[in-house]
């Protein structure tokens, strides 16, 4: 078992940073999420989720320019440090393992 | 182009239309004047946003109509997000709090009002608000106080609603 094992959650707003790269923040990570995981959250959830991680040390962030649709305000932008790697690749093979050969999923492998 | 075409739109004679900041004139394809809604102070054409009431940009222009400069509801159209909800906000953890409320403001604008018109959009602002202010704020309290699953009944009703 991984030292820091993450939830489905977790899992899904790594890999919604990765798929954004650079353009990584709370608006974007929830949009990536809704659009592809088809999973409604709130920019409170997804907040938390990130502030986990970044407790964790598995994302890195760093505050980015200010826009006038934002009222001014500035963007925080989200990075997967190598631990974040290490923790989601660990986590996908693990329920990788865990799915494979069951048959009530239709043969997955 | 703003200022020109709104001028040369009252020049034309069209007088049916709403004016509340300066940034909210356009004229269709077919040179017909629409009344459009800018974020107030922009002054940029990319704010620009085709709203009329509850109506939105995902409507042709020939289906848009305008509330009459001064008509009641001119007056009562806000189009900002809540100021209340956006105070509130000012609860949430420090770290993340600038950032959060920029999300939100975003996502009202680019993404709600457009999609669904003021009313909803300030709905869902205000769900935004709530959320984050149980999650980041009263939830670790009621932990503390025992009452966590208020919490959790109140985080299942507001994800149902943001579906």
């Amino acid at each position: 078992m991984p030292r820091d094992s993450l939830g489905d959650f977790e899992q899904l707003v790594l890999l919604a940073i990765l798929r954004l790269r650079d353009g990584a923040y709370g608006l974007r990570i929830r949009e990536e999420i809704e659009g592809r995981a088809r999973r409604t959250a709130s920019l409170g959830t997804v907040y938390t989720a990130l502030e986990r991680l970044e407790r964790k040390k598995l994302v890195s962030s760093w505050t980015g320019g200010a826009t006038a649709e934002r009222g001014g305000r500035s963007k925080r932008f989200f990075k997967v440090e190598a631990a974040g790697m290490l923790a989601l690749r660990e986590s996908l093979s693990a329920t990788k393992r865990m799915a494979s050969g069951v048959a009530a999923l239709g043969g997955v492998r | 182009m703003s200022r020109r075409r709104w001028n040369e739109a009252h020049e034309l004679g069209h007088d049916k239309s709403s004016h509340y900041v300066d940034d909210i004139v356009i004229v269709d394809n077919n040179g017909n004047l629409v009344a459009i809604q800018g974020k107030p102070g922009t002054g940029k054409a990319a704010f620009v946003r085709l709203i009329v009431e509850d109506r939105s940009d995902q409507i042709p222009f020939q289906f848009l109509s305008a509330p009459h400069r001064g008509s009641a509801a001119a007056d009562n159209l806000v189009l900002n997000p809540p100021k209340v909800a956006e105070f509130l906000m000012l609860l949430l953890p420090m770290k993340y709090r600038e950032n959060l409320v920029g999300d939100a403001e975003e996502e009202y604008w680019t993404r709600s009002l457009p999609t669904f018109g003021v009313r909803k959009a300030r709905l869902i602002f205000w769900i935004q608000a709530i959320h984050a202010l149980l999650i980041f704020s009263v939830r670790p309290l009621a932990g503390i106080a025992g009452i966590a699953w208020i919490g959790k009944i109140v985080d299942s009703v507001l994800s149902q609603l943001l579906r």
